[in-house]
């Protein structure tokens, strides 16, 4: 029986510094420090969460006198657009001016609703973001339009509905660690139940 | 585990009068320790259950299908602290427990402990850059390394799952371990153990 001869390993192990209590303890600051640093940056970083990452629906293209890329995110029950957007080459103007307004017009891809228009907001001199109401499960046709002083050019693109969820599967995959906890605990509960069976039988 | 026998119980005060705390949550508070984590983790997973039975069987709106904390603290389940927090119980139980398993056991948790580790790292790019404004992979939002290889999987689920399965066959391990294992092993989580004392 184990029970036998784990006193002297105990004693031994134990004694021969299994765990160095110095080595210990500095790690211990270490860790401790780490973990409150990471802790004050991560309050700074509250609006963040785990949404899909953003998909690339449009890259480099031009229109007008800007090239834009496009980003769509899907939040719960909205989608977020990031465009950038940077003079063409070629054309006069330096920098994205500051007149420059950009609009995401959603509409079904069926157009059984008419076109919705959200204004973006300026995040970065280059960058802007707009959020729109958003059915994942069908297919959206996606106008981008840009408007300033130089005119008003737009482009269209097209997402596809995102495919059908595996309700049945998820679901199944959430159980399984329970699953396998009961699996332990039953496997342990057997055991037990035959040592005591064969312990009363002797 | 000599909480019945007296010689043992005298051999074990003795010689952890003056133990750590790591020692003694990897020898005599093993079978505790490794319990309450273990709850911790469930406690985790019977939120995500909880969420998935709100959408796929009571067919709430995934917006309103906030788990159980969910519903009263709405923006705790779409903030990063929380996620982020989790993910650090995690690394610090997984690391601090690792101690008290031997054999094959530790093989598994270690495992889990690596792919934990990563996960964390993922947290902290995410982190970093919301911290610093500054995206990585010129992307408009924070984002992690492994989105870039696989951008549709829901990578919360993706890593718990692919953490907690090295540990639960790391827990079958410590509670049966082979004969070799057992001996080495230190603690009282293995369920041979106890019918040997209590009986």
């Amino acid at each position: 029986m184990r029970m036998a001869i784990t006193p002297g390993i105990h004693i031994l192990s134990v004694m021969n510094s299994d765990f160095p209590r110095t080595r210990d303890a500095h790690l211990g600051q270490l860790f401790c420090c780490l973990v409150s640093f990471l802790l004050l940056c991560s309050i700074s970083a509250l609006a963040h969460d785990h949404h899909a990452p953003p998909t690339r629906i449009i890259t480099d293209e031009q229109v007008g006198p800007w090239t834009i890329t496009v980003w769509a995110q899907q939040h719960m029950d909205t989608e977020m657009f990031f465009v950038k957007v940077r003079p063409s080459s070629g054309t006069t103007v330096p920098t994205v001016s500051d007149d420059l307004k950009i609009e995401i017009g959603v509409q079904p891809a069926s157009q059984t609703s008419p076109e919705t228009f959200y204004a973006a907001s300026r995040e970065s001199p280059d960058q802007y973001t707009a959020e729109a109401p958003f059915d994942s499960e069908k297919s959206w046709q996606i106008r981008i339009r840009l408007q300033s002083s130089r005119g008003v050019s737009e482009t269209i693109t097209y997402i596809g509905a995102a495919p059908p969820g595996s309700g049945e599967w998820q679901l199944l995959l959430y159980s399984l660690p329970f699953l396998s906890v009961v699996g332990l605990w039953l496997r342990v509960y057997w055991l037990r139940r035959g040592l005591k069976r064969s312990l009363a039988l002797a | 585990m000599a909480a019945t026998n007296p010689t043992l119980q005298g051999i074990n005060s003795k010689l952890h009068s003056g133990a750590s705390i790591h020692e003694k949550l990897n020898v005599q508070w093993h079978e505790r320790a490794l319990q309450l984590f273990m709850l911790v983790v469930l406690a985790h997973w019977a939120e995500h259950l909880a969420q998935a039975v709100q959408i796929w069987v009571l067919h709430w709106p995934r917006p309103k299908a906030g788990g159980v904390l969910g519903l009263w603290f709405p923006w705790l389940v779409t903030s990063e602290v929380l996620h982020y927090g989790y993910a650090l119980i995690m690394l610090v139980g997984i690391w601090v427990l690792r101690k008290g398993f031997v054999g094959t056991s530790r093989k598994w948790w270690t495992v889990a402990l690596i792919i934990q580790f990563w996960h964390h790292i993922e947290h902290l790019l995410l982190i970093g850059q919301a911290t610093f404004h500054h995206n990585l992979f010129v992307s408009p939002v924070p984002a992690s390394i492994l989105q870039l290889v696989a951008p549709r999987v829901e990578l919360h689920l993706f890593y718990n799952t692919i953490v907690f399965i090295p540990m639960i066959i790391g827990m079958y391990y410590h509670l049966f371990p082979a004969k070799q294992d057992a001996e080495r092993a230190l603690c009282t989580c293995a369920w041979q153990s106890r019918p040997a004392y209590t009986s």
